[in-house]
């Protein structure tokens, strides 16, 4: 892989995905064997979900400010099968189709570079998502093996799933034009006579280190906080990603780190995978439980269809 | 790729653990039972029964950076840490560096670092730095049978892991640490807790495999390797074995499935079955583990020298330690065990082969497969083999000890050694340190020996100094004494004269003033005289004052009485009178000198009479002559002149 795009990624990538990258080069994964697969397709899984929770929470924002765009029915059919037990196959099915529904509403991503990185024009498959759905066939063919693979096989999955991984992330250099922040708190001055200015303080969550830089701006305006957000051009024009990516310290490990929603079980709540730390995550018994399941929600009942909300509005009800 | 196939979509972990499963059928056939090892990640597949302690130290693992495991000996700690929860953890979520801290635990850890890492670096934080920049993942410091630091590990070794520990901890380097110790030792980690105050806050015990999980570890194993299980064995199996205690004795568990196990495949290699009868054969459960070191001795040649070889490999406590052949070798030529190196080396074959000891590891270690297994050879050495051990590893402490702080042996010391250094082959270093010892306790008794010697004749010369001073001032204080007596005896008398002299003189006075009929002022003067000496005599002369003041109202009535007579003319009747006041003693002289006046008086006038008588006479005068007798018989009426003249006038 070229060693200029391996340093991109690795330092100037969002977190979620240059903290799977970094792995993929240290020591122990350097083999072409079965821990460097794995390791490529994590990426590959990593980057399409990162990259569908963005466009989700995007189609999100555009559908409050603007009820009237349009959602096709398969999108709704489909939307309830994919937002829970999440796999990699569902995010990418899902950034296909949120990508889709910006392009057929003629809307602009708030990373405007994403939808013609998924699908070139109105509907051709963009070298991204060739490169997408080809590791998914590697997948397959893995899940679906006759016998057990050999060494040579696993190496050339190696060979190609890196490839097209170098394709993937090639293509999302653009990334870095939108900082991936976490805004922790907000100090407010107010003085007699005068605006009051918000002191927002940001970590940068970017990279593979989990020692985010931090940093304090003065706004005018007042930033979500806490909050995850991708932002662009500069911090007050953000997207929030909340509910589905949020900074907690209260995982299993207690010890912070970024979460990536994948799943609402009815039984066991809503389920999310830690960037880094490893242990599980359910919203059951933090501070923010009951605000973001009900961000989820509302969510699930913009994109949902009447019987998968009606399933969920069961969960809300219950514990509101 | 279809919706359908969506919701069928495996993960990524359950994509890989098919891959991996597959491949390891193909391998080889896994054993179901591992004997007395501990389990490790490898053995993920047949271990079995410990669901809820993994689950448990999973959690407990996330909680903090320290977690402390630990239980008695044999309940598995080790392999539900090494097999258990690294299996749970995803193999990219976790770097874990397993360390055996042995004899020198802080040499030992840093040389584990170092093989983790491909760069020199100048201490183990350092080499973690390295770690986690090269594997890019949180690192877990496992340290297994940590008791060893106490047991085996010198007090500077302790420190300076300790030290090391405490560095590490407090930076801000993903690394956790699980200490997993037998819970004898627990309480000596308070050793640490100064440095490290969280040690205790994440802890869990293991205990005893319970036995409702036991079936799970015998049938589970069995499945993967394809062993059957006779139907109705499990149930013997833990009945016999929980009988007493409701809880699984793991170590018997283990030596006796392996055996089980062992049978099965030598009656049948290619359908092995393990049967009941088997175990009715093998008779008691809880002795198999001593049969089996027993029969292993009775099978050598000269099982008398396996003994001496598996007892240097025993500590004092009774737990394995690790030793090299030249060091067991070594260890019996100190306690005068005369057996060749290549003899030991056979007979450590020999037990490897058997699987008392586990195989050599990469510094050329060796131990007993188990504690449990040192604890019974721990029960066969005697009393006095157990006491040299002892004795063996004082002095060795000891010479550490003289090489760090010159620390010598003091006599207690010495007393406890002497017994067994017959029995001991000491190294030159060892011998001139109880010699040093010796001489240097001699040195200090000598010292002790002048200094008492000097202190009494100190104490002797002050005791002197102070009789002699004593007796000069005994003296000085009875002459003194002396003087003072005789000046008290001076004064006594002087005081007492002085006293006497004035109780005379008033005496004097009171008795002046008696006689002069002042009885007041006599009373006084008598009063005064008892406040110098109360005498009797005092009280005698206020009775006779007393006396006197009564006479005095009679005797002045007689003198009043005799003054009328004397008024009267009847001088001889106041003189009888004045004679009758002088009876009683008072104013005797005013008295005396009255009746001498009155006998002035009659005698003047008897005289005058008698002339007249005898003037009468001569003139013949009879009558007037006779009544001037009269008058002088009436004066005195014994006057003899007027008797005659009276009787010459009769005549």
């Amino acid at each position: 892989m070229n060693r200029r795009l391996i340093r991109t990624v690795e330092n100037d990538f969002p977190y979620p995905i240059a903290a799977e990258f970094r792995i993929l080069n240290t020591e122990e994964y350097l083999e072409p064997d079965e821990n460097r697969l794995k390791q490529l397709l994590r990426t590959v899984e990593s980057t399409a979900h990162f990259l569908s929770i963005i466009s989700l929470v995007d189609l999100t924002e555009n559908i409050i400010k603007n009820p009237e765009l349009i959602i096709p029915e398969t999108f709704k059919k489909e939307f309830g099968g994919r937002i829970v037990r999440t796999s990699f196959g569902k995010w990418v099915a899902l950034l296909r189709e949120v990508i889709k529904v910006f392009k057929i509403n003629d809307l602009t991503m708030f990373v405007s570079e994403l939808a013609d990185y998924f699908i070139k024009g109105k509907s051709s498959e963009s070298e991204a998502q060739i490169a997408f759905n080809k590791v998914t066939t590697i997948r397959n063919k893995i899940a679906h093996f006759d016998s057990v693979p050999t060494k040579k096989d696993i190496e050339n999955f190696c060979l190609e799933t890196e490839e097209f991984l170098e394709i993937i992330l090639g293509e999302l250099e653009f990334i870095q034009d939108y900082p991936f922040l976490y805004v922790n708190n907000v100090n407010v001055t107010y003085l007699k006579w005068q605006n009051p200015s918000y002191v927002h303080a940001f970590s940068e969550v970017i990279g593979n280190t989990s020692k985010f830089r931090a940093y304090k701006k003065k706004l005018k305006g007042l930033v979500n906080t806490p909050a995850v957000i991708l932002t662009k051009e500069n911090e007050e024009n953000y997207l929030n990603l909340e509910p589905f990516i949020i900074f907690s310290d209260e995982g299993e490990s207690t010890i912070s780190d970024i979460f990536l929603y994948t799943d609402w079980d009815k039984t066991k709540g809503v389920k999310y995978r830690p960037v880094w730390v490893g242990g599980s995550y359910s919203l059951n018994g933090t501070i923010f439980q009951e605000e973001r399941k009900k961000s989820i929600f509302r969510i699930f009942s913009i994109f949902g269809n009447s019987q998968f909300i009606d399933s969920y509005k069961e969960q809300i009800s219950i514990e509101v | 790729m279809n919706e359908e196939n969506l919701h069928n979509e495996l993960s990524l972990d359950d994509l890989f653990s098919n891959i991996n499963r597959e491949s390891k059928k193909e391998k080889k056939a896994i054993v179901p039972f591992k004997f007395l090892d501990s389990y490790t990640l490898e053995d993920k597949d047949i271990f079995y029964g410990r669901d809820d302690e993994i689950n448990e130290i999973y959690r407990k693992f996330h909680l903090s950076n320290i977690l402390l495991i630990y239980g008695k000996s044999g309940t598995g700690k080790s392999s539900v840490v090494n097999c258990g929860l690294r299996s749970k953890i995803p193999t990219s979520d976790l770097y874990p560096i397993t360390i055996r801290c042995g004899k020198e635990a802080y040499k030992n850890f840093n040389a584990e670092l170092i093989k983790h890492s491909s760069v020199r670096a100048p201490d183990s934080l350092s080499y973690l730095k390295h770690i986690y920049e090269t594997k890019f993942k949180p690192i877990a410091l496992i340290f297994d049978q940590f008791e060893e630091v106490f047991i085996l590990s010198t007090s500077d070794e302790r420190k300076a892991l300790l030290n090391e520990i405490k560095i590490i901890s407090e930076s801000t380097l993903s690394v956790s640490f699980i200490f997993i110790i037998r819970e004898e030792y627990y309480a000596n980690l308070t050793e640490f807790e100064d440095e490290i105050p969280s040690i205790y806050s994440n802890r869990i015990r293991i205990e005893k495999m319970d036995k409702n999980h036991v079936e799970d570890a015998i049938y589970e194993p069995c499945k993967i390797c394809n062993v059957a299980v006779e139907k109705g064995l499990s149930d013997k199996i833990i009945n016999q074995l929980t009988k007493n205690t409701g809880q699984l004795e793991l170590t018997w568990f283990q030596v006796l499935m392996d055996k089980l196990y062992k049978i099965a495949i030598e009656r049948d290699k290619q359908n092995p079955e393990l049967k009941i009868a088997d175990l009715d054969k093998l008779g008691r459960i809880d002795k198999v583990l001593t049969t089996f070191v027993d029969d292993q001795l009775q099978k050598m040649e000269n099982g008398i020298n396996g003994e001496f070889v598996l007892k240097t490999l025993v500590s004092v406590d009774g737990t394995k330690k690790q030793l090299k052949i030249d060091e067991i070798h070594s260890g019996l030529n100190d306690i005068g065990i005369k057996i060749s190196f290549d003899e030991v080396k056979d007979i450590v074959k020999y037990f490897t082969d058997v699987r008392i000891l586990s195989e050599k590891d990469e510094n050329g270690y060796y131990e007993f497969r188990h504690d449990s297994i040192a604890a019974r050879i721990f029960e066969r050495m005697t009393a006095f083999e157990k006491e040299l051990s002892e004795v063996r590893k004082f002095i060795e402490n000891s010479l550490k000890i003289f090489d760090n702080r010159q620390k010598l042996l003091d006599q207690n010391d010495l007393n406890y050694i002497a017994p067994y250094l017959e029995k001991l082959i000491l190294t030159k270093e060892q011998k001139e340190l109880i010699n040093k010892s010796k001489k240097q306790i001699q040195k200090n008794k000598n010292r002790k020996l002048r200094l008492v010697g000097f202190i009494i004749i100190f104490i002797l010369a002050v005791s002197s100094g102070l009789t002699i001073w004593a007796l000069i001032s005994k003296a000085e204080a009875e002459n003194q004494k002396q003087i003072a007596d005789e000046q008290r005896i001076k004064a006594d008398s002087l005081y007492e004269d002085s006293m006497l002299s004035n109780y005379q003189k008033f005496i004097t006075i009171g008795d002046s003033e008696l006689d002069k009929g002042e009885f007041d002022k006599a009373e006084e003067n008598y009063e005064i005289a008892r406040t110098f000496i109360d005498s009797s005599e005092i009280d005698l002369r206020l009775l006779k004052i007393d006396t006197i003041r009564k006479l005095s109202s009679s005797v002045d009535s007689i003198i009043a009485e005799a003054e009328k007579l004397y008024a009267s003319g009847q001088y001889y009747n106041a003189k009888i009178k004045y004679q009758e006041a002088l009876n009683n003693d008072y104013k005797t002289a005013i008295i005396e000198n009255r009746i001498d006046e009155i006998q002035g008086v009659i005698d003047s006038k008897v005289n005058s009479l008698l002339h007249a008588i005898q003037d009468f006479l001569d003139q013949g005068y009879q009558d007037m002559a006779l009544k001037r007798i009269s008058q002088v018989l009436e004066l005195d009426p014994d006057n003899v002149k007027a008797k005659d003249y009276l009787k010459m006038i009769n005549q």
